[in-house]
């Protein structure tokens, strides 16, 4: 009993021996990386979590986001609003993709370098996560969304690939991109973090692009919000679930606008704004138009004057709509499918009525629903978020 | 014996997948000792499916019921993790070791003998996540283990509970390795130390003085993954019980 007794005195002594609290040093700039960066940058001691979490309404579908790796992320923040990386050292990525228009532009042709309009509007990048999002383990196959209207980049490596070569945009080359970025001190830690190593090649660039740009999800919307509390009526195709009952959260008017959007938008654009259901399609905005679109690529004949359908999330924000920034606002949007879709062979079959384009005779009070609705896509988080923003001391 | 003792071995290896992980439980040694001046010294080798581990064992009666024990084990994983979004293979790797110390004492019972332990040691775990991304955690760990021993001149087997507190004192972190994994980290320095009990036993066949046994030991935590601990080793030993070896020496010299 009393050796007992010892050995219990013997285990409370050690028990106070370690009692005191954990005591963690975590690192991740060196004293040298953060003198160098900070005089031309603002970043934060430690790096941003980049990980994208979509809401449950999506990940219950299946609906994955791409993983997102955060030290590339970070670099790829760096690039994407580095003005250095054009020819005339006055556009970068954020100059089409400002981050207080999730990620649009609000010109109907965006600006390149020395002002040159670019071929068509600029898309909103505020829903990348939904666009690269995949389900099951189909990272690139049939399910895969395509960049740009015209669906040429099957990646966002190509998609960055793409704007920073073109003429139109940011006019270099990938040789040049990738001298320009070893000429800056600041990205030798950057690249030392993401890749362990302060070698700079063109695919590197574009990968830290990608990390950044996949990291864009808007998923915090008042949509996501009452969805996330409801059960989905119906779901289709790669989960592209329905909500038909109305939503306790909304006003009657979003009801209203969302049983309207369901009718007459959820079969192209999805009804859980997961991703597009279709990757291309011809809405009759031209009997005979002249830029082909994805047909213009692909030389399909029934694909000319097809282009991408983009998510709805942001789309308040996003103006002016269409490949080519036609409609100034949401108003014309509807008025156009409303009245105003034109005759074409290969018109898509949603959009036509007996063979002819279809009407859908929107009234004043549905438009005023419909838009009430789409609001509710608007992603406020996203457009606040300071590790989305310009890092550059300006 | 010993072909069941080998494929228990090459299945304990080939279990050996790897992956990163900040505790593994040594064996919970059951000393067959029963008597001042008995001594036991053992070797193992035992495998996870996250880590392949060593360990080695003394123990000693100097007193009537009293025993020392002294445990040193170490543990590594060393693997490749394909990269499934197209970049870099990384080479990832963990490592650790512990030593501890314990006191205890023991008691015959009607049926095999009876034994309770106080120890404490101190170790560290070594992660290596890939490209120089490197965790680097102290750790501490008190335990009181009782324990039900069984032996006759052919066989022997020992069971034992061993509650653990342990304790993740200080550490040195990359913040380069991934959120999720530094989610884990910051797990372990918040919510250090823990409690929790391991069931450990081992099951042997005796040629004096040498005994061969298979060992398994059990973290018995629902929220080991949680936290990063390997929940479980198996592996075999070889011991040799210091009393008869040195019994035998004395008769062969007295020969």
């Amino acid at each position: 009993m009393k050796k007992l007794g010892t050995v219990c005195a013997l285990f409370a002594f050690f028990l106070l021996l370690g009692a005191c609290k954990s005591d963690f040093n975590y690192y991740y700039y060196s004293k040298e990386e953060t003198e160098v960066l900070s005089q031309y940058l603002n970043l934060p001691e430690f790096p941003d979590d980049y990980t994208v979490s979509f809401p449950t309404h999506l990940s219950n579908t299946g609906l994955f986001a791409r993983a997102v790796e955060r030290d590339k992320a970070v670099l790829g923040r760096v690039i994407f609003y580095d003005k250095k990386l054009s020819s005339d050292g006055k556009v970068s990525c954020a100059s089409c993709h400002k981050q207080e228009l999730a990620f649009s532009d609000d010109k109907a042709l965006s600006e390149g370098v020395f002002d040159r309009a670019t071929d068509r509007n600029s898309i909103a990048l505020g829903s990348v996560a939904n666009f690269s999002a995949y389900y099951g383990t189909d990272l690139n196959g049939s399910s895969a969304i395509r960049f740009f209207w015209d669906n040429r980049a099957e990646t966002a490596p190509a998609q960055s690939r793409g704007s920073m070569t073109n003429p139109k945009e940011m006019d270099m080359s990938m040789h040049q991109i990738a001298s320009t970025v070893e000429a800056q001190p600041y990205y030798g830690p950057l690249f030392k973090k993401a890749f362990g190593s302060e070698v700079v090649t063109e695919d590197l660039v574009l990968e830290a692009v990608a990390n950044f740009v996949n990291a864009m999800g808007s998923y915090q919307s008042k949509f996501d919000a009452q969805a996330n509390n409801s059960t989905p009526s119906s779901t289709g195709f790669f989960g592209n679930t329905t909500f038909t009952n109305n939503f306790a959260g909304f006003t009657a008017s979003e009801n209203r606008g969302k049983t309207l959007y369901n009718a007459n938008c959820a079969s192209c654009h999805s009804g859980n704004m997961g991703r597009p259901v279709l990757q291309l399609a011809n809405n009759g905005l031209e009997s005979n138009p002249t830029d082909l679109g994805v047909g213009a690529i692909t030389g399909n004949e029934a694909e000319k004057g097809s282009f991408k359908v983009p998510t709805l999330r942001n789309i308040a924000l996003s103006a002016p709509y269409m490949h080519d920034g036609r409609f100034a606002n949401l108003n014309e949007v509807l008025d156009f499918y409303s009245t105003g879709i034109k005759s074409h062979p290969f018109l898509h079959a949603d959009l036509t009525t007996n063979g002819q384009p279809k009407r859908m005779n929107f009234s004043d009070n549905d438009k005023t629903d419909l838009i009430a609705f789409l609001n509710t896509l608007t992603d406020g988080h996203l457009l606040a978020d300071p590790k989305f923003s310009d890092p550059f001391k300006q | 014996m010993r072909s069941v003792t080998l494929a228990l071995f090459a299945c304990l290896l080939l279990a050996a997948s790897c992956s990163q992980y900040h505790y593994s439980p040594n064996f919970v040694q059951t000393p067959y000792i029963e008597k001042k001046g008995d001594g036991v010294i053992t070797a193992a080798v035992s495998g996870s499916p996250v880590s392949i581990n060593g360990d080695f064992h003394v123990s000693y009666s100097p007193v009537k019921h009293g025993i020392l024990m002294l445990n040193y084990f170490r543990n590594r994983s060393s693997f490749e993790n394909q990269n499934f979004f197209g970049g870099p293979t990384l080479i990832q790797s963990a490592r650790g070791q512990l030593i501890e110390g314990a006191a205890g004492t023991y008691r015959p019972l009607a049926f095999g003998t009876g034994a309770v332990y106080v120890g404490y040691g101190q170790g560290k775990m070594r992660n290596d996540y890939g490209i120089q991304r490197i965790a680097n955690l102290r750790l501490q760990r008190f335990f009181i283990q009782p324990t039900f021993t069984f032996k006759n001149d052919w066989f022997r087997f020992g069971v034992g509970v061993r509650v653990v507190r342990l304790n993740y004192p200080s550490g040195n972190i990359d913040y380069r390795i991934e959120p999720s994994d530094i989610a884990i980290i910051q797990r372990l320095e918040s919510e250090s130390p823990f409690w929790f009990p391991e069931f450990g036993g081992n099951i042997g066949v005796h040629f004096k003085p040498v005994t061969f046994s298979a060992n398994l030991v059990i973290v018995a935590s629902s929220r080991a993954s949680d936290y990063g601990f390997d929940g479980s080793n198996a592996g075999v030993g070889i011991s040799v019980e210091l009393q008869e070896l040195f019994k035998k020496g004395k008769k062969k010299t007295a020969k």
